[in-house]
């Protein structure tokens, strides 16, 4: 099949699934009646149902499982919470504008779909030029904004609604700004993650954990990025929940008493060598890659592990989900090892989780700016003796050599040593829940259980006489019969995962379905 | 009398310090961004906080959403300014403020004038009974005051600003809500949702259709709200942002029964209703059923809904003798609104307004139709179709082109907008006067209406349906306020064994505890330990959220400090076939085997059992060796 074809057939059914999502309310367009607002959407009575599922099973799978501190913090924060972490000067995007209209578009999205049309639609493309695009779409998150700018004008990209020219590209900051209290003078941000709150909070839970290390952090709250142009439908939104932990840990042991609980778990995995030598993502035993050094650190190693038992649990498909390293490029400086959960959907592979060893970046940033130290102390039971390095800047000295420069100088000289630990974040990925819903509409019964299967009720009770009951298995769409009084505790057992339908199938008689199906 | 009030501020505000300390020592929630110097009204949930408030959250889903099969919605908090002008907040979601004139600090100047009469009221003993009157009403109808007359109270009280004395400015109005903008273009203005009930009031289109276009329903939603307050005080009471629960029940304005009203029909609680409180009683015992049945409530539905918040109320543990429904007095409540009620919470800083029980009509729905353009309505079919007669209004536009020009869409709305008697009148008129008199309010001046200008006639026409807007029956949950409220009634202090301090406890039902229950061993060994792993094992299995104390502190201290926390039950493993199982309140103890611990606990904590029913079932275990 060509790759046009391909495509077309991802979209038609992605039209499918979308169509019955939006038909059924799982979601729905924010203030439709308004036209509504690109990247806004609400959950529908389904939808909600199936969040709250998935963020019970990530308390119970995460928070509860490993006695995690959880947190909740404002999304409201002042700008020097976010001057701190870093996202008053880089969280942006670069924008380009229609120089006629004023409608801004994301620069590497025009210079991305120009390239992927040539590649997909293109007949007449040369071999070379074919590598060019591909090149241009492997680099595309490190290109600046001058060699995005210099492409844009090379390819002769114009903005697609209008065909008009376009401005160079500039930075746009994706938090939403706002203003706390009647002064305008305290500027604020809605968060851009849930991850400062915690690292903010650092001395109280380290605190209230006994002063001891490793400890782990948990948020479950909403985050917002102001997109320049939200597209992907519920894949890039403007307002969205985030579930977060931060770990906390030694930077010298980063051991995990747990790890041996993963360690044989065997999945997907796409280092970075493979990715830089073409190879593709391949069966990995989660314990190899650590003690071959693939993963940094055990700690890291045993959440990527949790983290695919997660998602299988809630039903995501285990071929098309991978964990993928991130490039030299791709990884900020301060981090020692970042891996993406990614899923394959009809819009290619998605980042969902990610999985991050920050090293002591935010802790070290917030002590900075804040003038508290973020530190953690291990007592020794005996005094040690040991060699240190002592730093003493000779401010004369320097003051006489860097003048306006000298305190700068200093402060790198001095560089204070603090703990380290990884970061995991995840945005909530959504699958099929539990509903129960009563229908005593007159429809045929085949309308009916298409009407449930449509809202992934995973079973299905008809009353057909006053004793005993039909109950019908949504997949295989089998039926058992049951009396009216064991039904409830039949369909409890299966539900919370005490019995399979298998088991049920066994023990009470099965039903013809050609009697009652249509 | 005022040195007796000035006592009991006194009492009131050490007890609030001591509830305070403790919640913020043991971080049930504290001041956010606090190594920055935090920002006024906004609050962290640490640990415990956050699991109080899962479970409050998790209680409320299952009282209200589950019960009453609600569709429960998720919004965004992010809304455009479209939204928030139709419903009023661009406009009217205002407080008034004062700046201090010199340094620019600003104040509520309703605070500062209610803090003045208070103070006066309860610490100057030399006050006239006349000026203690005055204050008294000022403090009654300090709501009510315009941004004119409370300048003028504020001038005639010589009330300055409370941290430099400096002079104040004339109060204005300041909007509420966080402004922000929507995309790059910095076009497109959104604020933070002051409310999440906006967001199932634009959707009820779909909702109704969900629901098999169907009434009675009810949406709901959990979720953040925001306000951006001048200067927050109060703790907790007061912040800038905050959780949300909130029902939009939709019913046929001429049907507000309900079907389970007799579920509640026969609970007693503390009312108060308008009548009372103008006359100056206080609030007082009713039954709920009387209340509907007499009229003090405007009806079932409503009745309902405040039935079911006095059991979720008091199944939390709020204490029902400082619990009351407050019926909004003629000038608090929204013009458009039918009833309202609020449950109110006594707590040391008195009575505070923590769900409102609001009947809104068809307002909300029909600000959204105006604006929108989309009717958003409810139709009843008819089994057979009806003939009714009905008024019609045609307006002749080019006569009334003609004689009002610019003004002819005024006058055609106004006319179009008639009521029937209004209309019948004028056709009246006009068949035997030629012309008649006509009040346009847009105009806000009276026009003459001449008989070729409008139609007015009765038509007889067959319906099969009536269309119509609901009325929204709306309970909001201010879930903060409501913790807050049950940290204070559940806290209490009692001597230490050897009387030399006070130690705290909360008193939390199992329902609303932090953690359910706590294992320590009773010495530091390997033996008691496992046996501690063992019992873990076993409330992770039975899901119940546990903590081990393995410090090798004194058990007193141990249970010292879990009470803080407010378990309700804690396993003492002092050897390893039996356990002490020791409760909070009542410090008794039993003991157990260790296989049996965990079912005991669970059937204790979800309520199938009580402590009573244990104590009798099991031996009880003297307290003496090990609580010290």
């Amino acid at each position: 099949m060509d790759a046009a074809q391909e495509a077309r057939n991802r979209e038609a059914f992605r039209q499918a699934v979308v169509n019955t999502l939006e038909r059924r309310l799982f979601y729905v367009p924010s203030f439709k009646i308004y036209r509504g607002v690109a990247g806004l959407y609400d959950y529908g009575p389904p939808g909600c149902a199936v969040k709250s599922n998935v963020l019970a099973f990530w308390r119970q799978h995460f928070v509860l499982e490993e006695n995690m501190l959880e947190v909740d913090c404002p999304c409201v924060t002042p700008e020097v919470v976010l001057k701190a972490s870093g996202h008053v000067d880089k969280f942006t995007d670069l924008m380009v504008k229609d120089e006629k209209t004023g409608t801004y578009y994301r620069a590497d999205h025009l210079l991305k779909d120009f390239c992927k049309e040539k590649l997909e639609r293109d007949p007449n493309i040369t071999a070379e030029k074919a590598a060019e695009f591909r090149h241009v779409l492997a680099v595309l998150d490190d290109l600046s904004a001058e060699e995005l700018g210099a492409k844009i004008k090379d390819y002769g990209i114009t903005a697609p609604d209008t065909k008009n020219p376009l401005s160079a590209p500039y930075p746009f900051n994706l938090m939403f700004q706002t203003s706390i209290g009647p002064s305008g003078l305290s500027r604020g941000y809605m968060r851009p993650e849930t991850a400062q709150g915690i690292f903010v909070n650092f001395k109280d839970l380290y605190y209230y954990n006994g002063n001891k290390l490793p400890f782990a952090a948990a948020q479950i709250g909403q985050a917002f990025r102001n997109e320049i142009s939200p597209r992907q439908g519920l894949l890039r939104v403007r307002e969205f929940t985030l579930a977060e932990i931060e770990h906390f840990v030694d930077p010298e042991d980063k051991s995990h008493p747990k790890f041996s609980e993963v360690s044989n778990l065997e999945f997907l995995m796409f280092p970075r060598e493979d990715q830089v030598s073409g190879l593709s993502a391949r069966r990995i035993h989660i314990g190899e890659a650590v003690s071959e050094g693939i993963v940094n650190n055990e700690t890291l190693g045993y959440f990527i592990g949790r983290v695919y038992l997660f998602l299988t649990h809630l039903g995501i498909d285990k071929e098309r989900l991978r964990f993928r390293q991130h490039l030299a490029n791709e990884m900020a400086h301060y981090a020692t090892d970042c891996w993406d959960a990614e899923i394959e959907c009809s819009y290619g592979w998605i980042e969902c989780v990610g999985i991050a060893d920050r090293s002591a970046y935010d802790l070290r940033a917030h002590t900075e700016k804040s003038g508290v130290p973020l530190v953690a102390a291990e007592k020794f039971s005996e005094p040690r003796e040991v060699e240190k390095l002592v730093i003493t800047p000779v401010k004369k000295e320097l003051g006489l050599a860097f003048k306006g420069n000298q305190k700068m100088v200093t402060e790198a000289l001095e560089l204070v040593l603090s703990s380290s630990f990884p970061e995991f974040s995840g945005d909530s990925v959504v699958h099929c829940g539990v509903l129960t819903d009563m229908l005593f509409l007159g429809t045929s019964i085949g309308k009916r259980y298409a009407r449930t299967d449509e809202l992934g009720v995973p079973l299905a009770i008809t009353v057909d006489s006053t004793s005993s009951v039909t109950l019908r298995e949504r997949d295989s769409k089998q039926q058992i019969r049951v009396n009216v009084e064991e039904v409830a505790s039949v369909v409890k057992e299966v539900t919370d995962g005490f019995s399979t339908w298998a088991d049920m199938l066994w023990k009470y008689p099965t039903h013809s379905s050609s009697a009652s199906e249509d």
